[in-house]
């Protein structure tokens, strides 16, 4: 059980009563990046959301294990403690709650007292670099009236900031534009590229492949219906670019028939 | 100052015992006999009924023993030239000639509770600004409830044309279930700049009821701002009056109630003229069984024409047994105006909670993020930084 990773197994969710989730197996090497594709509806978001610990998630079976601990059951601040983060789709915006404040608070939660104000100013003030993004930014409220892509951008800037050891990328690249798409790729991969990054485990939950041009997969998983239905490498998501998700959806009918 | 003390003060807001206070030595006789009868004939505020716990019309003053002490007090003594700031007795002896129109005008009448700290309280506060004089540095004044006394401070501000002041009140102390009645009257000139801030943390006990009063001249701005965090009851009454073209009134309520306190928030803006403007925002949050109620109004005077009034009020609960009841009302007799009014009630949401929660911090954390994000508006409109941050420090410390 102590072995690296984030590796769910039979993992079974309900979401009011539904069963959304129906038996996922798939693991997140460190250092390592999985795809997870699937079309809209197929249950992409369910998984990030039950790994992450929204109590509307309803686990009706398996496990999902960080590094050997089980996290299911835990509250969503102490699986973000264990060292995973979650990018979210539609981050909630926090009015009154400063981008700087948020940050600093956040990093000292799951990395206590790890660097004086000086570095971890110097720190954001990179990242921002990074990211491309204006130091004003720090001033303003978390989400609060920002665009799609300012949103991304921010989710961007906490995982930098926050350097978990396991990254969930939920549908990061929907919505934006070529520069924001950049940018998260060129975030993710100056991360990925530093010390304090090259363990993290990624998995980029996506409908399109065109963020794998930017963040290339080891592993690409398609889901459909709750379940895992075809693994491979990223090729598999050059074949979805060309093809789109039908073939694989006749090719899981036929096999099942 | 009349030299009483509290074991010979005569107790209750009885005719009597100001008869016995005038004999011990009160001066202003007659403005206090006048004060005494409005307060008798003015009934008191409506309760909001239902199951409000607090009834003004029940508030038992049969003991009120009026503290002789210097509740009003500097932080600092103020030497800059043009600004007065001293007691009532001194302002009457050696400042006659702004004192007395300002006090004539009797603007704590306007209330009930205003009339009875006008008709009792042994002294007061005088702050008088020149004409053309801008002060740099805040006036700070302290409010210290002592146990066992009721306390009735009583503020006059007059601020000269070209004025410019800040004043900052701090209220505090545990009067063990006494009564603090205050009376804040402010006079701005033309072109002048006032800005009076109240941080109101009486302990849990006491019972505080507050006129505030505001005339606004031509072209002058005056910010009332207003922050309740301690007493068990707590009734604020601000007016502010925009009487000249060109004034503007702004005014910024923030309460956080919890266990069983009350708040009681009444504030009007009135547009007397036209070309005026008025901007209120009220920020409050209920917790456990607290109580509160807000009611907003504005009121633009028959040919008030181009006034410009906006009225923003927002409600966090944070329990079920919370409860706070927003009642806005815009009264609009001019054509030509502008009047914004928004409002909201809410409760905790739990995709931002689970936001904040995905990024390591724990529930109690992030429910307090997100309250001291919802007051942060309001916390923002006060003047200075120092006040600010006494405000988020005191409200987190509430939050634990």
């Amino acid at each position: 059980m102590s072995e690296r990773g984030l590796r769910i197994s039979g993992l079974r969710v309900a979401v009011e009563g539904k069963e959304i989730l129906k038996g996922i197996d798939l693991v997140v090497e460190p250092g390592r990046v999985a795809a997870l594709m699937g079309p809209n509806g197929s249950g992409k978001s369910t998984l990030a959301f039950t790994m992450s610990g929204h109590p509307k998630y309803e686990v009706l079976g398996g496990s999902v294990t960080l590094d050997g601990e089980e996290i299911l059951g835990q509250a969503p601040d102490k699986r973000a403690r264990a060292g995973l983060f979650l990018s979210f789709q539609y981050p909630a915006a926090i009015p009154g709650v400063s981008v700087a404040n948020f940050i600093r608070s956040a990093r000292m939660a799951v990395k206590p007292g790890d660097l004086p104000p000086k570095q971890f100013r110097q720190l954001v003030f990179d990242k921002l670099d990074t990211l491309d993004m204006d130091p004003a930014f720090l001033g303003r409220y978390v989400n609060d009236g920002f665009s799609g892509g300012e949103k991304k951008r921010l989710e961007m800037l906490q995982l930098a900031i926050l350097q978990p050891k396991y990254a969930v990328l939920d549908e990061t690249d929907s919505g934006l534009d070529v520069d924001a798409l950049q940018a998260v790729g060129t975030s993710v991969n100056a991360l990925r590229a530093s010390d304090e990054g090259k363990d993290t485990g990624f998995l980029i939950i996506t409908h399109y492949p065109r963020i794998l041009a930017h963040v290339p997969a080891d592993v690409v998983h398609i889901m459909m219906d709750g379940r895992i239905v075809k693994t491979g490498g990223p090729e598999l998501a050059n074949e979805i670019e060309r093809e789109g998700y039908d073939r694989i959806r006749e090719e899981v009918a036929g096999g099942v028939a | 100052m009349a030299s009483l003390s509290p074991t010979s003060a005569p107790a209750g807001a009885t005719a009597a015992a100001l008869d016995a206070l005038i004999d011990l030595g009160l001066t202003e006789a007659a403005v206090r006999r006048e004060a005494f009868a409005i307060y008798e004939a003015l009934p008191a505020p409506k309760s909001p009924g239902g199951k409000w716990k607090h009834d003004l019309r029940k508030l038992d003053l049969g003991n009120l023993t009026v503290s002789p002490a210097p509740i009003l007090a500097l932080a600092e003594p103020l030497t800059v030239p043009g600004a007065i700031v001293c007691d009532f007795a001194t302002a009457r002896r050696d400042h006659a000639e702004i004192f007395g129109p300002a006090y004539d005008r009797a603007l704590a009448n306007e209330t009930k509770f205003g009339a009875l700290t006008r008709a009792f309280a042994p002294d007061g506060l005088f702050i008088s600004i020149a004409e053309g004089v801008r002060l740099a540095e805040p006036i700070r004044i302290g409010i210290v409830a002592i146990e066992g006394e009721d306390a009735l401070p009583y503020v006059i501000v007059v601020a000269g044309a070209r004025s410019q002041v800040e004043i900052i009140e701090m209220a505090g102390g545990d009067t063990g279930g006494r009564l603090v009645c205050a009376a804040t009257e402010i006079v701005a000139g033309d072109d002048a700049r006032v800005s009076y801030s109240i941080l109101q943390q009486y302990g849990p006990q006491t019972k505080t009821i507050a006129t505030r009063r505001a005339i606004v001249g031509h072209n002058a701005e005056v910010h009332v701002a207003f922050a309740a965090i301690g007493a068990q009851l707590c009734v604020e009454d601000i007016a502010e009056r925009a009487v000249e073209a060109g004034a503007g009134a702004r005014l910024t309520g923030l309460f956080f109630a919890n266990a069983d306190q009350h708040v009681d928030l009444v504030t009007d803006l009135l547009h007397v003229v036209g070309s005026t403007t008025s901007d209120t925002v009220v920020k409050g949050v209920a917790g456990d069984r607290a109580q509160a109620r807000f009611l907003g109004n504005i009121k633009i005077a028959a040919h008030a024409h181009g006034s410009d009034a906006t009225l923003r009020d927002d409600s966090l609960l944070l329990s079920p047994q919370a409860h706070i009841d927003s009642v806005p009302a815009l009264e609009i007799s001019a054509n030509d105006v502008k009047a914004f009014h928004g409002a909201t009630v809410g409760a905790l949401d739990d995709e931002n909670l689970f936001y904040i929660m995905s990024r390591g911090l724990d529930r109690t954390t992030a429910e307090r993020l997100v309250t001291l994000g919802f007051l942060e508006p309001a916390i923002a409109r006060f003047p200075s930084e120092a006040v600010r941050e006494h405000l988020r420090s005191a409200l987190g410390a509430k939050l634990g």
